[in-house]
């Protein structure tokens, strides 16, 4: 197959025009009804634009509700699938998803004892200080935790090594699992809270979380920015990548912590959320190669819009107001879907 | 241009290499042969700086190997690995760009001049109709172009492969040798592991034999290919008969059931 640059440009075209068009399109789903005209009026408002005088509930329920949460579950996607691509690309492996390297069991760990600690003395207080934002802000401690953690203990004689880093992660991972159960086992009315926050879920998240996440999207991207062409080198191997002269040992840290803190952030504000960082860059490979610089832009651009589409069917499939978590529609979706593409498009070679 | 004193080297404690010394000189084309095992990879994981050694030094250009900082090490010598086994089907246009890597760009990546010169590189190793193809769909001997296009961007003075012709077909390999004998007359020194010896005595100035981790025969091909020196290093019985318009010492194989 040739992946010429004109398929990447079109691709990136139609992403980017889908883009604000689902942003639009998602804030009219919710548990009360509103129609386009209603929304558009709101945006107009909003914006400035035009003279008309809008309702403030249908306003904060379009802004402050929907919008909000259409944007976070935007630049949630982006980070997930950027981080999958970019595990996959150190890795060399097309397994691997933001969650490999344990990441994502320090982040559930840290939201574990954020809702276990709410039945004591110190807990409650720190419940009472951060309010909503407590629990995100344990779980990013949690995941930055794990990620060093898993660089330490994957640097052996002063180089990291991807068989070890691997294995770090499996055993941090592994480890952290067995504390989570321990808390669950600890205090039994906790468990339901853990269990769901685990599944992924962006109900109740608005600017606040936004506003929590934005920061560390910023400091994940640059060093992905910086070193996507390095990614290509590194997917040859390390002894490869050393050849052609590249700082190997440099460029894989800044790429990881990179990528650890837009997991970590991501699933800090929305808890774990399957599927997108692993199924993103196989799709996007397959349509237009793997070079990593348009993959990363493609996989950023549809890892948002999945997840917003998700997270729409998440809170209206149920009728009566009632949510699904987000995780459980992007696994049933990618699970199906991810054997369909696996069976037909593996032997074309991506 | 690379001078070797004393070197040992191995992995985990298993020293394959013991107290080798050997010299390459600027503009030189080299050979380095020995049955399998006797440290020919070795010599090269060592002499392109990614294995340690464990005693000796490694000189380039008068400096050692390690001291270099990678990019600067890249920009003099290009390695082509034994082997090369990219995850991702990446374009060979792609593959043949990572050798300007080393040549250090801008943030947004490789310039107008990059392109020009993996451009040229891609039409001189003949891989121009592969260009937009994936690695992933190609041959072995055509993904062993697309990585001899890769190191003739690069552009370097010491150019080190460890099994260029491998899986490449006899008018390839052709093909490939003289490719690499027109890059030593502009001006690159050329150390090449090879397996055949044949092609080595046509196309190299020197050969140098390895067994069991030492250098065992080290001349022009007319000194070291002879029926003795060869059965010795093989262990097998050969006859050397002279090419008869090239005036180079050929191999005979027989095998054993005469």
């Amino acid at each position: 197959m040739e992946f010429s640059g004109n398929r990447r440009a079109q691709a990136v075209i139609a992403l980017s025009l889908l883009v604000p068009v689902s942003i639009f399109a998602a804030c009219l789903f919710g548990a009360y009804t509103t129609d386009a005209a209603q929304v558009l009026a709101v945006f107009k408002s909003a914006l400035g634009i035009g003279a008309q005088k809008v309702d403030q509930a249908l306003s904060f329920i379009v802004i402050d509700l929907r919008l909000s949460r259409v944007c976070l579950s935007f630049l949630v996607g982006m980070s997930l699938a950027v981080a999958g691509t970019v595990y996959q690309g150190i890795l060399r492996n097309p397994l691997a998803d933001p969650f490999t390297l344990g990441v994502s069991s320090g982040a559930a760990f840290g939201a574990s004892l954020a809702i276990f600690s709410g039945s004591t003395m110190l807990g409650s207080q720190l419940w009472a200080r951060f309010g909503n934002l407590f629990l995100p802000l344990a779980a990013l401690a949690g995941a930055m935790a794990a990620l060093g953690a898993v660089l330490m203990l994957g640097r052996i004689g002063g180089r990291l090594r991807r068989e070890t880093m691997v294995l770090a992660g499996i055993v941090v991972a592994t480890f952290l699992s067995a504390l989570i159960s321990l808390l669950k086992s600890l205090d039994e009315e906790s468990v339901t809270s853990i269990v769901f926050w685990i599944m992924g879920s962006f109900q109740g998240r608005g600017w606040s979380h936004l506003q929590l996440f934005l920061p560390y999207f910023i400091a994940g991207m640059i060093p992905l920015i910086c070193y996507s062409r390095e990614l290509d080198i590194l997917s040859l191997g390390e002894t490869q990548a050393r050849h052609l002269g590249m700082d190997v040992s440099k460029v894989r840290m800044a790429l990881l912590i990179g990528s650890g803190l837009l997991t970590g952030a991501a699933v800090a504000v929305s808890g774990i959320i399957g599927f997108v960082g692993l199924i993103v860059p196989h799709l996007v490979r397959m349509f237009q190669g793997a070079e990593h610089r348009p993959l990363l832009l493609s996989s950023s651009l549809l890892g948002g819009l999945l997840l917003v589409w998700s997270d729409v069917i998440a809170r209206s499939l149920l009728s009566g107001g009632e949510e699904l978590p987000v995780g459980v529609v992007t696994a049933l979706l990618g699970g199906p879907f991810f054997c369909i593409v696996l069976r037909s498009g593996f032997r074309s070679g991506s | 241009m690379i001078k070797i004193t004393d070197l040992k080297a191995g992995y985990g404690g298993h020293e394959v290499l013991h107290e080798l010394n050997l010299d390459f000189s600027a503009g030189s084309m080299t050979a380095i042969l020995g049955p399998n095992g006797s440290g020919k990879t070795t010599l090269v994981s060592s002499i392109s700086g990614v294995l340690f050694p464990l005693a000796g030094r490694i000189g380039i250009e008068g400096k050692e190997v390690n001291a270099y900082r990678p990019g600067e090490l890249a920009g003099i010598m290009a390695v082509l690995p034994q082997r090369v086994d990219p995850a991702f089907g990446l374009t060979v246009k792609s593959m043949v760009m990572m050798g300007r890597y080393a040549h250090g760009s801008g943030f947004f990546g490789y310039d107008a001049e990059d392109e020009q010169i993996v451009a040229e590189a891609i039409e001189r190793v003949g891989i121009r109709h592969l260009s937009e193809r994936s690695v992933a769909e190609l041959s072995g001997g055509e993904f062993q172009r697309v990585l001899m296009a890769r190191t003739v961007a690069q552009q370097a003075r010491i150019m080190v492969l460890d099994e260029a012709s491998a899986g490449v077909d006899v008018a390839g390999k052709i093909e490939l040798f003289d490719l690499l004998k027109s890059m030593n007359r502009e001006g690159a020194t050329i150390a090449c592991v090879i397996h055949d010896l044949n092609l080595a005595a046509l196309y190299f100035d020197r050969l140098v034999f390895l067994s069991k981790g030492n250098v065992v025969l080290d001349g022009t091909p007319e000194e070291v290919i002879t029926e003795e020196n060869i059965s010795n290093v093989y262990e097998t019985s050969v006859a050397v008969v002279e090419h008869p318009r090239l005036k180079v010492p050929q191999v005979l194989f027989s095998p054993a059931a005469d």
